[in-house]
């Protein structure tokens, strides 16, 4: 009876433990709305995200900006002081991050908006005008704690 | 050390009371140990294991306890028959085992075992029936025994896993469990640890008798079982990482795990063995003279 009481007390606290800890299904596919990592805009401007698409770019090229102007639908428009979670669907509609692969970099763009809808594209990409370019790896959003944060 | 310690304290507690019994006895032959006799024993108890290494077979024994009661009846002066009840116990301490693995391994791995229960922990309830046979000189009887009976059977499931001794990477996850085919509506593979199986009693008992009635014990003997309906399964599995992320959103979902392994059921090998299937006791005790003594009743009317 002890013997029975004891398996099933430490059944319970391996399965509670396993779950705490990988809160998820090991070797399987993400979960529908998984949740990634944040975009954080603790500066006092309005501005807007993009992280262009792997596609069939080297990965060294990957996050190269477009040769046309991306739809302003594509991008992730955040408020002075706001934050945006990004998560992954598993609805058959990949997400720009999942079209690298786990060793690549992941290039994420900040944009002024007034920038970004009244300047040229070319004059954009060929000057640089974009306010911050984050060139981040797996490890390097792990390890912030999964926040990607832009000051000014 | 501490199953020694409670054994060593008892023989002396034994041997210390000895003489207040026998200051009132004369020096004559055992009349009451004809007829019937009781006696409960306590003692150490062993089980011999091998394991089948990477290198070579290498030998331990699991250890733990005995109880043991029996009546006995002597039929005249030397021949009588017994029936007995005992309870074997014991484990191979996680060291112990692991340094018997290491050796049959040939010194390769470093071990760690994977969940709480000791290895090579059994149970053994066994029933005897058998002869006996008594050759008593002054207070002293030598009286060996051999029996015939059933014993349950049961050794619990272990494993453990086995690490690089370079870097100590996770490197095979060992899994023993006892399986029985004897039911034909169990699914193939469940887990039925314990068997009532044929077994076989031998021993040789050491009494002095420092009082009529009351004696002391000693005694060493071996049980042997026929548990060969349970089928001991040795698994292996070797690690592998516990994910392979496709994309990089996966790799930082699952960031955690980038360290982490799990056993590869794919990599699973099974070999079968024979379960361990012998005791060895070393046990002390107390017994008594008890009832109706014809052999003594006859002398008095002489």
């Amino acid at each position: 009876m002890k013997k029975s009481i004891f398996y099933t007390v430490m059944t319970i606290v391996l399965m509670a433990t396993s779950c705490m800890k990988h809160s998820g299904n090991i070797g399987g596919p993400v979960h529908n709305r998984e949740y990634v990592m944040t975009l954080a805009n603790d500066s006092p401007f309005h501005t807007m995200w993009y992280i262009p698409e792997h596609g069939d770019k080297g990965c060294d090229f990957a996050g190269e900006l477009p040769d046309q102007k991306p739809n302003e639908n594509l991008l992730i428009s955040l408020d002075p002081k706001t934050s945006f979670d990004v998560y992954v669907t598993n609805d058959g509609v990949e997400s720009p991050l999942e079209t690298y692969h786990p060793e690549d970099k992941v290039v994420i763009y900040v944009f002024d908006p007034e920038v970004f809808s009244m300047e040229d594209w070319e004059n954009i990409k060929a000057d640089g005008k974009w306010l911050e370019k984050f060139s981040l790896t797996v490890k390097d959003v792990a390890e912030a704690d999964k926040i990607v944060r832009f000051k000014r | 050390m501490h199953r020694f310690k409670t054994i060593a304290l008892c023989i002396l507690l034994m041997l210390s009371c000895a003489p207040l019994f026998s200051k009132s006895q004369s020096k004559v032959d055992l009349r009451y140990a004809f007829g019937s006799t009781i006696d409960l024993q306590f003692g150490y108890s062993v089980m011999p294991y091998s394991v089948e290494g990477e290198a070579r077979n290498a030998y331990g024994a699991s250890s733990g306890s005995v109880f043991q009661m029996r009546y006995t009846y002597f039929f005249g002066r030397h021949f009588g028959a017994f029936a007995s009840y005992s309870f074997d116990q014991g484990s191979a301490p996680y060291e112990n085992y692991f340094g018997i693995v290491n050796r049959a391994d040939g010194r390769l791995y470093k071990y760690e075992e994977s969940y709480y229960q000791n290895p090579m922990r059994y149970f053994a309830n066994s029933f005897f029936v058998g002869v006996a046979y008594r050759y008593d000189f002054g207070r002293w009887s030598l009286r060996p025994r051999v029996g015939i009976g059933v014993t349950n059977f049961d050794m619990s499931a272990f494993c453990y896993s086995t690490y690089s001794r370079q870097d100590e990477t996770p490197v095979s996850y060992h899994s023993y469990s006892i399986i029985s085919d004897r039911k034909d509506y169990m699914k193939s593979g469940s887990s039925v640890p314990d068997l009532n199986c044929l077994a076989g009693y031998a021993g040789v008992q050491m009494t002095y008798s420092p009082a009529s009635h009351f004696f002391l014990s000693f005694e060493v003997s071996a049980k042997c079982f026929d548990n060969r309906k349970l089928d001991f399964q040795h698994t292996v599995k070797q690690y592998k990482p516990a994910y392979n992320p496709s994309n990089w959103s996966e790799a930082l979902v699952y960031y955690d795990l980038r360290d982490s392994v799990i056993p590869d059921d794919s990599s699973a090998k099974t070999v079968s063995s024979r379960l361990p299937y012998a005791i060895f006791n070393a046990s002390v005790g107390i017994g008594w003279n008890l009832g109706w003594n014809r052999n003594v009743s006859r002398h008095n009317h002489r």
